[in-house]
């Protein structure tokens, strides 16, 4: 998978079940505040992200400090990354 | 126009009713059913009272966690605790003549266990401590522990119950022993997160009781302390919808016959699905409905209602457990392949007795065979008291069997009994509301992040087992954890140590 193919997955995942806007999907853009979501919606964005690439997310932590929609590309990678090695 | 409106009535949206108007609240309970608590209540046959919500507790002797709640709220003044057997709460025999007295007690399981499993005393001694390291410490339930502790992701990765023993011990019968306290929650070993196993039944290692009267009496000194805190109890009103503000927020629900009740807070007790029935497509985000409406049921049963010529010395304070040598209905593989689920053990039957009710001096027992509804899915369509012959046929065939591995095991059980009726998991289905039959409504598993009380719905809150785990114990924590949401988790637990300091 490439990463442009990766960033797709995530952000037409993001798009189909947060009912965003995929015009807005710009990684430097905060998903709280300028995507709409809030603390309630965290479980839910990791059970999209566990649904989208098969994998299981234990790094609650990490996801705590997610700010970004980039923060969630660079999340994933790192995610996918260590499943190859 | 009401503070709070609480959606069902059952354990856990009485507890939340409480809790409410003891903080001075104005508080409506609306239930559909034409009394509150049908579940609990259960219902009187042949002048027998059978339970159908409600045997037997753990945390209900003085100073446990479950009598603290009933003295926060009162109902410890119109309901008497009886202790079961503490030699033997649960007794367990198997075809091949293998029996097991579970007693009171962690020491006392771990003693008379390693008597019978001489070389896994370590691993029976591991997972007695680990159980009680759980369940003695579950929030609300111990004022001590901090209510936050555990995270979603903590209790979402877990182990399963049959992974843990796996690890545990070799023994294949130890296993399928520590196993078949599954039937308390009505989740299989395979999909049981071990620590949520551990919640439902610790509690029981420490102490089993019943209530005198059963779930009826239970359910009156609900009702009665819901007189007494000036809580309204709307009975015989089925809510369609859940009204919401020009601003999401809530206002209030509308029943089926128009009327609209006004509140600014909506409590919703129901199960998950109902309660996305009632609101509109569009308030939630796709993935929290998907969530809500894929949630797996427990299992389901076939219950034998039986009344006997006089009560039964060996059900008193003692049930069973009997492990027949065949499964009561065949097992439907395809399905448990599809789901990779597994199933409560088929081969169980459970029996527990139920009370004379007053005037009769016979006496009576449930057995309670695990099944799932797939296994009577030619009927679904079926409704109470329009079911085909082909349907009763089938039942009279159950009943039969169920009978017939009885009197194996309790040749007085049948030899005493002169009347019995069966219940399906489509007589559960249409009676308890519960989608497929289920015992205990939604089923928590492996991999399945919990739900929270709070909803993207300003004012609409979630409660109930589906959010914590079954029972009256599970439902009532549900509803202290709900309203330690809305009223602040500090102060419900503040009021707790009180209690406690006062009891002990």
């Amino acid at each position: 998978m490439t990463e442009q193919q990766m960033i797709t997955i995530i952000n037409d995942a993001l798009v189909e079940e947060f009912e965003l806007d995929a015009d807005e999907m710009q990684p430097e853009l905060s998903i709280y505040d300028d995507l709409g979501l809030d603390s309630l919606d965290t479980v839910d964005m990791v059970i999209v992200l566990e649904g989208a690439f098969k994998f299981k997310i234990r790094e609650e932590a990490e996801i705590k400090e997610i700010r970004t929609l980039g923060d969630i590309h660079e999340f994933v990678k790192r995610k996918l990354a260590a499943e190859v090695n | 126009m009401y503070d709070a409106l609480v959606v069902g009535s059952g354990v856990s949206g009485l507890t939340n009713a409480l809790l409410l108007a003891q903080a001075g609240q104005r508080v409506a309970v609306v239930e559909r059913a034409q009394q509150c608590a049908p579940l609990l209540r259960g219902f009187e046959r042949w002048g027998i009272q059978f339970d159908t919500g409600f045997h037997y507790a753990g945390a209900l002797a003085d100073g446990e966690g479950l009598q603290r709640f009933f003295n926060l709220l009162g109902l410890d003044r119109h309901v008497e605790i009886e202790p079961m057997r503490s030699s033997g709460f649960d007794r367990i025999i198997t075809a091949a003549g293998f029996s097991y007295d579970f007693p009171v007690g962690g020491d006392e399981i771990v003693r008379s266990l390693s008597d019978k499993f001489p070389r896994e005393r370590s691993a029976i001694r591991r997972f007695i401590d680990d159980t009680l390291q759980v369940s003695d410490h579950l929030p609300y339930i111990n004022p001590t522990t901090p209510i936050d502790q555990l995270s979603a992701f903590d209790r979402a990765h877990d182990v399963s119950l049959t992974d843990y023993l796996a690890a545990l011990t070799t023994n294949p019968m130890l296993r399928r022993l520590l196993s078949l306290h599954c039937l308390l929650h009505g989740i299989a070993p395979e999909r049981v997160p071990f620590r949520f196993h551990a919640s439902v039944i610790g509690p029981y290692f420490r102490s089993a009781s019943t209530i005198v009267g059963g779930g009826l009496a239970l359910a009156n000194a609900f009702e009665r302390c819901l007189n007494e805190a000036g809580v309204d109890l709307i009975c015989d009103a089925e809510v369609e919808q859940i009204l919401l503000s020009s601003n999401e927020g809530v206002e209030g629900v509308e029943l089926s016959d128009g009327t609209v009740i006004h509140s600014q807070t909506v409590i919703s007790t129901i199960h998950p699905h109902y309660t996305l029935n009632c609101l509109p497509d569009r308030v939630f985000r796709p993935i929290y409905r998907k969530r809500l409406s894929s949630l797996d049921e427990s299992m389901s049963a076939c219950v034998l209602f039986a009344r006997c010529r006089q009560p039964l010395e060996v059900l008193r304070g003692r049930n069973l457990y009997l492990l027949s040598a065949s499964a009561t209905s065949p097992p439907i593989q395809q399905q448990h392949q599809q789901y990779g689920r597994g199933s409560v053990d088929e081969k169980l039957l459970y029996v527990t007795s139920a009370n004379a009710a007053s005037g009769s001096d016979c006496g009576g027992f449930m057995v309670i065979a695990p099944t799932t509804a797939a296994q009577f899915s030619q009927w679904c369509q079926s409704r109470l008291g329009q079911r085909p012959d082909s349907y009763n046929m089938y039942k009279q065939r159950i009943s039969a069997q169920m009978i017939g591995q009885l009197e194996q095991s309790q040749p007085e059980l049948i030899a005493a009994m002169d009347r019995c009726q069966l219940a399906t998991p489509l007589t559960l289905r249409d009676y308890m509301f519960s989608p497929d039959g289920a015992l205990y409504g939604v089923q928590h598993q492996v991999d399945q992040y919990p739900l929270q009380a709070i909803t993207r719905i300003k004012g609409l809150y979630l409660s109930g087992q589906a959010l914590i785990a079954p029972g009256v114990m599970g439902a009532m924590i549900s509803g202290f954890s709900t309203c330690g949401t809305i009223l602040g988790h500090d102060r419900l637990v503040g009021e707790l140590k009180q209690c406690h300091q006062t009891i002990q």
